[in-house]
């Protein structure tokens, strides 16, 4: 039986997930390091993966909790491309830093 | 349903995404990411989902573990150390950030059911892997194994 406490709980579930969306977002937008900023995509990602498994459990939903499994493979392309390019552009540059790189382009 | 679990995540879950954001050094934003993995894993195991939340916690675990390891391998905590680390400024975005959440939260809170179904089992979200969502997987897959391909390339690439 449902009491309005788990509706809450599920609520605050959804809010907490929907709030690591919008803190990697804000990672990829203020943060500098290219690391820090994959780091960022794979938050959002991950909070996007929480807000998908809380409604699709609270709905019985097993379609969207296979959909932010999907997330999460997708999260794990994006970090594996990201520290590689992150790595790369330290060893041709010397740096990893978005601001720097844009000065070194011109 | 564990309330005090699933409280106890979710605010392990947002410090470390608060974590990510705040240090200075990116190896610790790096264990910011590693404890909101945790929490993310923690709340929907105290929600009693099937399946994701010990796929999260070994696949976004590894994730946190591999990032920190290229932090490790770049030494970016000496050179970021005593920069400017803010590439805006964060009165102008914390604004902005708050009315999103706002913004997607409220749509989001009022898509859960008055009366919360029982949560979909393993094997029923194993089986919508297999039935309902192969092609979007298997482009997944194609997709992690060309990241993997490009980033084996990038790093072997000579200057």
């Amino acid at each position: 039986m449902t009491t309005l406490s788990d509706v809450l709980l599920a609520q605050a579930a959804v809010g907490a997930g929907v709030a690591l969306v919008v803190l990697g977002l804000g990672a990829m937008l203020l943060r500098r390091s290219i690391l820090v900023v994959v780091m960022g995509g794979v938050l959002a990602l991950l909070g996007a993966a929480l807000t998908l498994g809380v409604l699709g459990g609270a709905r019985g939903d097993a379609v969207a909790v296979a959909v932010a499994l999907l997330f999460l493979v997708v999260a794990a392309a994006w970090a594996v491309a990201g520290a590689a390019v992150a790595l790369s552009t330290y060893r041709r540059r010397g740096t990893e830093n978005l601001d720097e790189l844009r000065e070194l382009r011109g | 349903m564990a309330p005090w679990l699933l409280l106890a995540s979710l605010a392990l879950a947002v410090v470390g995404a608060l974590a990510l954001i705040a240090f200075e050094s990116p190896s610790r934003s790096a264990g910011g990411l590693a404890t909101a993995v945790v929490g993310s894993a923690g709340a929907l195991a105290a929600l009693d989902v099937g399946l994701l939340p010990g796929l999260i916690l070994w696949c976004g675990g590894a994730l946190a573990l591999f990032l920190l390891a290229s932090v490790v391998l770049v030494n970016v905590d000496a050179e970021e150390r005593g920069q400017r680390r803010m590439r805006l400024k964060p009165a102008l975005l914390i604004p902005v950030l708050c009315m999103l959440w706002a913004a997607l939260a409220n749509e989001l809170m009022g898509a859960v059911p008055a009366h919360l179904a029982a949560p979909p089992t393993s094997a029923e979200v194993t089986r919508a892997v297999v039935e309902d969502l192969t092609l979007p997987f298997a482009l997944a897959v194609v997709a992690v194994a060309t990241a993997f391909i490009t980033a084996v390339a990038l790093v072997r690439r000579r200057t």
